[in-house]
């Protein structure tokens, strides 16, 4: 999937046509060696981007204390955007066996009750290593996926992936395609697909509501927000982090049935996703790569 | 879980080729008017009215709404093919489309 508008400086026009390839190199490389040139490109290109990076020392600056844990957090950081690079691309991902060892999934009940009637709405957002569909997809669920993808070519999926449960993607680049896949998203859900959706997509979406996070302001889209009004799917949060053990997926409680006043149905929403979010940011500060790093709405 | 089928090309949906007083562009005008209020019904809106990015000026949200609103409208069928992101170009194109669909 690509984005029909080009990236805005020639830094970063470089950057992300230089990508394909430097991606690719790291596939080939040693799981350790294709992650670890990852995480190192991704610390090096920090250096090399002071506006990013003084946004990051803020972030890390709003949740840890002292210069010790400050540094020690915004390494992590770092490391951690590398980390997300290399998942969403696969690097290092040959065997399926390994990625379904390494994943755990909490609240899967919740997820299987929602899916047995019907089909199931499920948010994400670019926390953690990302990607919360694929791995959802290692937790035996097929999905239908809807978005906007990178902003460059990005490499073919490992063969690997090939082993998990299917995936249908419906990329959107702009307003009528966005849409157009939205309608088509409305129309899974009815079929009874479990159709995933990130709340959080920095395209030109409609901005629902603002979730006033402790050192950042999230914008928060309005197309799974529509979706959830219009199909009257069960909605659940789904989040994924990395753990000691590996990663885990969080299936949250479902949200609220849509009301019938839309302002009253908005703010149940705000003020359920507020508190699960908010909790991750306090619990891991580290693993929200795209809040620390990219710039706000 | 199965995906939509294909949607056949619109090569010919050229909304020059819908007359103005088409029943379908009659309704689809009423739907995408009542969506778009009053404020942002262009005063000669008609077939070649864009519906996004100038004329009707909707997002992507209310297309949505649009969309559902036609098939409800015009009873189409939850199979029917997939709907080209082309057919919400203007209203002639999406009244084009719907016809398309509703034969099915």
């Amino acid at each position: 999937m690509r984005r029909r508008e080009p990236p805005a400086s020639l830094y970063e026009r470089l950057q992300v046509a230089a990508l394909p390839t430097f991606l690719r190199v790291a596939r080939r490389l040693p799981r350790r060696c294709g992650v670890g040139l990852v995480v190192a490109a991704a610390i090096g290109q920090a250096m090399l981007d002071p506006l990013r990076l003084s946004r990051a020392i803020r972030w890390v600056s709003a949740h840890r204390v002292g210069v010790r844990q400050r540094a020690s957090s915004l390494v992590l950081l770092l490391v951690n955007r590398g980390r997300f690079l290399a998942w969403a691309t696969g690097i290092g991902e040959a065997d399926p066996g390994t990625l379904q060892e390494t994943v755990t999934i909490e609240g899967r009940a919740l997820l299987d009750e929602a899916a047995a009637g019907s089909g199931v709405l499920v948010v994400t957002l670019h926390l953690g290593p990302g990607s919360t569909a694929r791995a959802l997809r290692e937790c035996g669920y097929a999905v239908v996926v809807g978005g906007e993808g990178f902003r460059f070519v990005a490499p073919d999926p490992p063969v690997a992936w090939d082993t998990l449960p299917p995936v249908v993607r419906v990329p959107w680049r702009d307003t009528d395609s966005r849409a157009t896949g939205l309608y088509e998203l409305a129309r899974y859900l009815r079929r009874g697909s479990v159709v995933v959706l990130p709340a959080d997509a920095p395209d030109k979406g409609r901005v629902e509501f603002s979730l006033r996070l402790s050192g950042r302001q999230l914008d928060v889209r309005s197309g799974w927000f529509t979706l959830r009004r219009l199909t009257k799917a069960p909605t659940l949060l789904v989040l994924h982090a990395w753990s000691a053990r590996g990663r885990v997926v969080t299936v949250h409680p479902p949200l609220p049935p849509p009301m019938a006043n839309v302002e009253s149905d908005r703010v149940a929403c705000h003020a359920y996703l507020f508190d699960a979010v908010q909790r991750f940011v306090v619990a891991h500060p580290e693993q929200c790569v795209s809040l620390a790093w990219l710039p706000g709405n | 879980m199965c995906r939509p089928s294909q949607s056949p090309a619109i090569a010919d949906r050229s909304p020059v080729n819908v007359p103005h007083d088409d029943p379908v562009v009659t309704r689809v005008l009423a739907i995408v008017s009542r969506i778009a209020g009053a404020q942002r019904t262009p005063v000669n809106a008609g077939v070649e009215t864009r519906l996004w990015g100038g004329g009707f000026s909707l997002d992507s949200i209310e297309l949505l709404y649009v969309l559902v609103a036609c098939d409800e409208a015009f009873g189409v069928a939850d199979d029917s093919h997939d709907l080209p992101p082309e057919a919400l170009a203007t209203v002639g194109s999406l009244a084009a489309a719907l016809e398309d669909r509703v034969r099915g």
